[in-house]
């Protein structure tokens, strides 16, 4: 399965996290957000630009700005 | 002699929104304000209670996911831990997602050996299925783990009884650490051999170490500073930080900077090992929760409920303040007039007995009477929604438009607070981490009207637009607020991008689950918290406003009032914004409290020298008729109403929360110029379409 950024993957299908850039990516491991982690991109706000993903158990929105550091590959629903 | 029990301290740590000030709360008796939000408690609270062992003192830190990151929360959290040295740590991790609440416990237990894990939430957990083998998680630890359900203040017993265990020396807590899993073992070794004796007492000395491995100058200033005595130890210290790199290059190590990364993914990693043996949870999510969000965060429904339910709010609010207003307004006359024979019983001078009566006496039980029944029943139903765990989505719903802006999406939330009372929505900034986001939010926050000005546009509307239909009257008030909001974004749009222009700060924001809101607590801790701390600065800022007010109206300069004169020297701005001196005079006196700036123009209007209550709209829509208002007026004086400076009391507080002057002369200054612009747009177009 291709590598995208957590934006691109469409929203309702699982992904595994491949990498984090940027500063800010102790804070997003804190969050839940490593690799290897599974996230499910699952609404949209109004006029979009922040997402909201489950990953670990919790609902975490984040704009598309910052989940663009975030490396993703689409994972069957199984796992 | 008697003996003295010695007083404990003991932190309470968890993550955000894991109910740290329920447990502080259950444990100290005292009301701290809980809500289903992270990010509640800002600055830490303190209370005590009593152990059989001794007294002991609690501290509750800012939630955090983390003792590495680097936000003011955690470095807070991370140094009361590290150098205040409690003699226990409790933990509080949510049962309903431990792997993610984990990692935190597992850095604590690297810093000090008393540590207990509270498993809170675990009715949570067991309504939705999941089970947690405390028993095992203590296997995995060695720590304590006690399960409770604090809101029903289940377990409360049995954590006084650990408690008391440990700290009488009674057990011995022996966690299993983490380590450095084998990063730079030769560079941490040479620091701990080296650097040991600087290690400050009561802190573990592995985790001083690995703090100088970080390698990032704040670590270091921060061990250095709290380590070392004097300016040679600092020396010594940089040195031996310096040497310690220097052997992890020539041992092949990973760079520090990767150091952090892998430590940290260390304790994810474990977290994620213990999850996987000590939790059964079932294959679907929370079902719950997924089935709410199914309407509450989609784009097409999420919108109108939320208006839906703030529109609600806010009619509950209007129509059900009117009956409990109208009784305090007749006890506060009873009082007043029994207080006025008290006085007259003293020999009170004529002058001094009007102005204690007809300027601060009333004045003051005018604000209380006309915002004590809308505070108290809109803050009860706002705390409703943050309890139940609405609030955070409607700023997810509304991230969007603010991101646009430049501002953050839980500015709707201090927004929305705003519409109750904008003090109360400036204090509620602080949930906003960055300050550069934070200073646009309270700066704006008076842009929505607040429920002291919503009687005001309501019967203006009321008498010059809906003719005093109701229904209609609602309309046009629902059009102001969307307005209000407008304004809002537009302000808020400027400001990003001119005084307080910056790179947009990450947006994290955490949606808990729903919960089934205590209304009991949500009564008492929102009239308790926010509406008698609002009354009070308030009735703080109106006895001396009324004294002011009674002077203007009462003292003669060169044979007019003051307040005439006063209007005189407004009236030329006054009329340019389609307005009148005499109202721009009353805005101004109006500063101690919104609600008061229509009783001040009848007051004028009716030549009386107190504050004046118009019985009924159609009565006071005629006085003001009668006083040269068209609707043209109106509008302007609902639009300035809306945009101009904040009162006094959310003067102080902006204030208080800045510490600058020159923000909160910005406060004052950037709605009032927008106000006036405003109203000259208004009149001027009015004027050249001859209306």
């Amino acid at each position: 399965m291709a590598v995208k950024k957590l934006t691109e993957i469409p929203t309702v299908c699982p992904c595994l996290v491949r990498e984090v850039f940027g500063e800010e990516r102790l804070r997003f491991f804190d969050l839940g957000f490593f690799r290897g982690s599974r996230v499910l991109p699952m609404y949209e706000c109004t006029g979009g630009g922040t997402r909201v993903y489950r990953v670990k158990d919790t609902l975490i929105a984040l704009r598309d700005r910052d989940a663009a550091q975030i490396l993703a590959e689409e994972a069957g629903s199984d796992g | 002699m008697a003996e003295t029990k010695r007083q404990f301290r003991i932190a309470l740590a968890g993550n955000p929104n894991t109910g740290k000030s329920t447990v502080f709360n259950a444990l100290t008796g005292l009301k701290q304000h809980t809500g289903n939000w992270s990010g509640k408690t800002v600055g830490s609270a303190s209370g005590s209670f009593s152990l059989p062992c001794g007294d002991a003192a609690l501290y509750d830190l800012p939630g955090i996911y983390s003792l590495f990151s680097d936000s003011a929360e955690e470095r807070a959290a991370r140094e009361f831990l590290s150098y205040e040295a409690p003699d226990l740590v409790i933990v509080i991790l949510d049962a309903t997602s431990l792997e993610r609440n984990l990692p935190l416990g597992l850095q604590v237990m690297e810093l000090t050996e008393n540590v207990i894990f509270c498993l809170n939430l675990t009715d949570e957990a067991q309504k939705k299925g999941i089970a947690v083998d405390a028993g095992l998680l203590s296997e995995e630890t060695g720590v304590p783990v006690i399960e409770m359900a604090a809101r029903q203040g289940v377990g409360l017993d049995r954590l006084k009884a650990a408690l008391t265990e440990i700290l009488s020396g009674r057990r011995k807590v022996q966690p299993k650490r983490t380590g450095l899993c084998g990063c730079l073992p030769e560079a941490f070794a040479y620091l701990l051999e080296s650097c040991g004796r600087l290690v400050p007492e009561g802190m573990s000395r592995e985790f001083f170490c690995g703090r100088l491995l970080e390698g990032d100058g704040s670590a270091f200033a921060e061990c250095a500073q709290n380590a070392c005595k004097d300016f040679w130890e600092q020396e010594e210290l940089r040195m031996r930080a310096e040497a310690a790199e220097l052997l992890a290059r020539e041992n092949g190590g990973s760079a520090l900077a990767e150091f952090r990364e892998l430590r940290s993914l260390a304790f994810l990693r474990r977290a994620e090992e213990i999850a996987g043996k000590v939790v059964q949870k079932p294959s679907a999510g929370d079902v719950y929760t997924e089935r709410i969000d199914r309407f509450v965060l989609s784009p097409q429904t999420g919108i109108p409920l939320m208006l839906l339910l703030l529109g609600g709010i806010f009619w509950i609010t209007v129509a059900g303040a009117n009956l409990p207003s109208d009784l305090l307004m007749d006890g506060f006359r009873y009082w007043g007039t029994e207080l006025r024979e008290g006085l007259a019983a003293l020999h009170t001078p004529l002058w001094l007995e009007s102005l204690l009566m007809d300027g601060i006496y009333l004045t003051a039980s005018w604000v209380v009477a006309v915002m004590l029944p809308p505070m108290a029943i809109f803050f009860p139903l706002f705390t409703l929604l943050e309890d139940f765990g609405l609030l955070p989505r409607i700023a997810f719903n509304l991230d969007g438009l603010f991101q646009r802006v430049g501002a953050h999406g839980k500015q709707a939330l201090t927004m929305c607070m705003g519409f109750g009372c904008n003090a109360a929505g400036v204090t509620a900034c602080r949930i906003i981490e960055s300050p550069r986001e934070r200073l646009i939010a309270m700066l704006t926050n008076c842009l929505v009207p607040c429920n002291g000005r919503f009687p005001t546009l309501i019967l203006l509307t009321g008498c010059f637009f809906a003719n005093g239909n109701p229904v209609a009257a609602g309309g046009f008030v629902f059009l102001l607020i969307i307005l209000a909001v407008l304004l809002t974004l537009g302000m808020s749009f400027l400001l990003s991008r001119t005084l307080l222009k910056g790179v947009p700060s990450s947006f994290v924001l955490e949606l808990p689950p729903y919960r089934r809101p205590k209304v009991r607590d949500i009564v008492v801790r929102s009239i308790l918290d926010r509406t008698v701390f609002v009354l009070g600065r308030a009735v703080t800022v109106a006895i001396p406003a009324g004294a002011v007010i009674w002077l203007f109206q009462n003292a003669e300069w060169n044979g007019h009032t003051l307040i005439y004169t006063f209007a005189d020297v407004l009236e030329p701005l006054g009329s340019l914004m389609g307005l009148s001196g005499m109202i721009l005079a009353a805005f101004l006196l109006g500063i101690p409290a919104n609600e008061i700036v229509i009783p001040i123009l009848l007051m004028v209007y009716s030549q009386s020298g107190m504050l004046v209550e118009a019985e009924g709209m159609a009565q006071t829509g005629g006085i003001l008729a009668a006083n040269g208002w068209t609707w043209v007026t109106a509008a302007c004086a609902a639009l300035f109403s809306l945009c101009h400076f904040p009162c006094a009391t959310t003067l102080l507080t902006i204030r208080r929360e800045t510490n600058s002057r020159f923000w909160t002369a910005a406060a004052f200054l950037l709605p009032t110029a927008a106000g006036i612009v405003l109203c000259m747009l208004v009149n001027g177009v009015a004027h050249i379409l001859g209306m």
